[in-house]
């Protein structure tokens, strides 16, 4: 049972990649038809209560138990105006595909790949692929569909509505995803996709995750990635590498062991280097390696590699 | 007054440029650090090591032998000894020219930058570090004070309290209630009382199969929740209960002479009551006087206190951002306070702080998670700048590799306190 509780908003807006953003613990975004929808967040569990709909599809809480709800929790915003602008930063900023960071593209969706990745299996699979160049099912396959034009995959047999998307040039941009994904019909009359929309929007946040990360070009092999020229002709600074060793030291012993950490010291600095790059571009599978790797710079490889490859 | 930005730069500057003088006009710079944990250990250690004999260490510590927080939790559950996570300080002694002073510090004088200790000594410094962990508050949770935590123990600070709490749990009565009381925000370990709630269920799993495991807690929501939950429901169907603020969660006191819970009103009979109480820094942060409500600010950049440039403040005592109250935490910081210390004191070069954390948990045998994110210094705060966490439905082959990822960190990261 949610209950009105007085808590802080947070001091900033989040904004999200796929076209609404957090204020506090409001996730706010434009619907459709052009009004403003709300949803909140307390604990795990997100609460779906969306203006435009009727009281009658709220799951049998009250609409004045609701309205005080929301009255506690809006006491926070400045306003509608302020919410409105909101919005429309975040609709300005939201769809950036850039990067390649799994992380980050989490982040931006506010979803969990993994939940995503069970959804889609329950929901999307027995129709849609997303595995790279699979044929097509009866829909089509997904894999890239973020920043693809709607109805874009070449020699699908589209419904009208999908090929009328694609004469008006739209794109698949988070945005659009979004509310396709949460009342396909609303967004898209005539589509002839058999799916009523996801009813809580974290399904949608998490599936969006998904699709994202599952369109993620491919990770190099481990043991193909070499040295490029740049960070060769860089002539480590071993005092810089020895502060950065710290964040090293924190977890791998000085002391050969049996470990699943192996010992770095007196490694030679081009294997050193490499083993960065490889986790900086994902060939080896580590997510705090992964992460640290992310955080080096060139500057940051060659001064580590450097000053570990002087120990013994 | 609070120190900002530009004092800093300015202060650091005129030290870099003038000839330091030292707390006895001669010899070595002074640094005491006060607190033997992940934070001061690593700092007495790394601005001993890298200032090679240039400036004069001392660690004051209470404890002989020290016993981590992390990893306490798989004492509980059994899959370590104790004498696993006890460490000594010889080490820091023996190869590393650290004075190691068992004594408590009862008193600082910042004016006269001397710290006094129980025992009567007075130790002058140049630059002190603070980090002394956390206290408990009192009164946060009625009835419980350090006066009952014999018969409801926090076990939140590792040792005797660890063996207490593992003693009580080992004579539950078959089909008896463990109970624990989970603290507010912010406090030290996030994913801490959960794991511990899964190392108690792995226990009683095997000795008390038919016992019950019942959580109060004050937050709507905890660390790694989804991992822990979807953990609980795969390997301890059934026997755990969580109670959130929403049925009464925060609003919680207990009776340790009729070992009861009183949650929202209703009063629970428990056996094992494990009370883990609101936190606030180390009280020796207060007696310094650098503190602002029940932490001490800290600069990102430096370590240093907001209040105070001579003190450096490390660890969970510290409001510095974004980074959880963790060990490695402690230990990240600690480094970046080393580089900072031995800039100001020998004038060595100082590079951009860079911050880092994991926290490993442990749900069942090689069921491993972790949740780890990369930091920097920005003049508000110590900012995150990108994460990871497990996934739900990850399989079996990559948590046994977390865990075993994780006991590898401990052997590093005891190593990189103690040598």
């Amino acid at each position: 049972m949610i209950a009105p509780t007085h808590k802080p908003a947070q001091s900033r807006s989040q904004i999200c990649g796929w076209g609404g953003c957090f204020m506090g613990d409001f996730l706010v975004f434009m619907t459709p038809s052009g009004g403003v929808s709300c949803i909140f967040r307390d604990g795990s569990t997100l609460y779906g209560f969306i203006f435009h709909r009727s009281a009658t599809q709220l799951d049998g809480y009250s609409t004045d138990y609701l309205m005080e709800y929301l009255k506690v929790k809006l006491f926070y915003l400045t306003g509608l105006c302020a919410l409105t602008l909101a919005v429309s930063a975040a609709n300005s900023q939201s769809n950036d595909l850039s990067t390649t960071d799994p992380a980050q593209i989490a982040n931006e969706c506010g979803g969990d790949a993994g939940r995503g990745a069970a959804l889609f299996d329950q929901n999307c699979g027995q129709c849609h692929d997303i595995t790279p160049s699979a044929q097509s099912k009866s829909g089509p396959n997904l894999h890239g569909v973020v920043g693809r034009m709607i109805g874009g995959m070449p020699d699908y047999p589209y419904s009208s509505a999908l090929r009328s998307g694609a004469a008006s040039g739209t794109v698949w941009d988070q945005q659009n995803l979004h509310k396709y994904l949460m009342d396909p019909t609303g967004f898209l009359a005539g589509t002839t996709m058999r799916f009523d929309g996801f009813s809580n929007p974290q399904d949608m946040f998490d599936i969006l995750t998904f699709i994202r990360t599952a369109s993620l070009p491919p990770a190099p092999e481990r043991g193909s990635v070499t040295v490029p020229p740049d960070l060769a002709a860089i002539i480590g600074d071993v005092a810089y590498g020895e502060y950065l060793s710290g964040e090293c030291m924190a977890c791998h012993s000085t002391e050969p062991q049996d470990s699943a950490l192996p010992a770095i010291h007196g490694w030679d600095s081009t294997d050193f280097m490499i083993a960065l790059l490889e986790y900086k571009l994902r060939a080896r599978d580590n997510a705090p390696m992964q992460m640290v790797a992310q955080a080096l710079n060139n500057e940051e490889i060659a001064a580590l590699a450097a000053y570990f490859g002087a120990l013994e | 007054m609070k120190l900002n930005r530009r004092v800093f730069m300015g202060a650091t500057a005129a030290t870099l440029a003038a000839p330091f003088v030292n707390a006895a006009g001669h010899g070595r710079p002074k640094v005491v650090v006060i607190g033997g944990g992940a934070g001061g250990a690593t700092a007495a250690r790394y601005i001993a090591k890298d200032s090679k004999g240039e400036i004069d260490v001392t660690l004051v510590e209470p404890s002989r032998s020290y016993y981590t927080c992390f990893f306490s939790n798989l004492y509980i559950g059994g899959f370590r000894d104790l004498s696993s996570i006890a460490h000594s300080y010889g080490t820091l002694a023996s190869q590393y020219g650290i004075n190691v002073v068992h004594d408590w510090a009862i008193g600082i004088d910042r004016d006269a930058k001397s710290v006094t200790l129980a025992g009567g000594t007075v130790l002058p410094y140049d630059r002190l570090v603070l980090s002394p962990g956390i206290d408990f508050i009192d009164g946060s949770v009625p009835g419980w004070s350090t006066a009952t935590q014999n018969a409801m123990p926090h076990a939140y600070k590792a040792g005797s309290q660890s063996e207490l709490l593992k003693a009580q749990i080992e004579s539950m009565p078959q089909g008896g209630v463990f109970a624990m009381v989970a603290p507010p925000n912010p406090y030290r370990c996030p994913p801490g009382p959960y794991e511990r709630v899964s190392m108690v269920a792995h226990k009683l799993k095997n000795e008390n199969p038919t016992a019950k495991i019942l959580i109060v807690d004050p937050k709507e929501k905890f660390s790694k929740q989804a991992l822990f939950e979807e953990g609980w429901q795969k390997h301890y169907g059934g026997m755990i209960e969580r109670i959130g603020p929403d049925f009464g969660g925060n609003n919680v006191s207990v009776d340790a002479d009729a070992m009861t819970v009183t949650i929202d009103g209703a009063v629970e009979k428990v056996d094992v009551c494990n009370v883990i109480p609101a936190m606030k820094a180390g009280r020796i942060c207060d007696m310094a006087g650098i503190t602002e409500g029940n932490w001490a600010p800290v600069s990102g950049h430096t370590m240093q206190s907001r209040l105070d440039e001579n003190i450096h403040v490390l660890g969970d005592a510290t409001n510095q951002g974004d980074m959880p109250k963790s060990g490695f935490s402690a230990n990240s910081q600690a480094k970046v306070a080393a580089m900072a210390v031995r800039g100001a004191l020998t004038g060595s070069k100082v590079f951009p702080a860079k911050f880092s954390n994991t926290c490993w948990s442990l749900i069942d045998t090689n069921d491993g998670i972790k949740v780890g994110a990369s930091y920097q210094a920005t003049d508000e705060k110590i900012a995150k700048v990108d994460g990871f966490v497990s996934q739900t439905g990850e399989d079996a082959d990559l948590r046994k590799a977390t865990y075993e990822e994780s006991i590898g960190w401990y052997a590093g990261i005891t190593s990189d306190m103690f040598g």
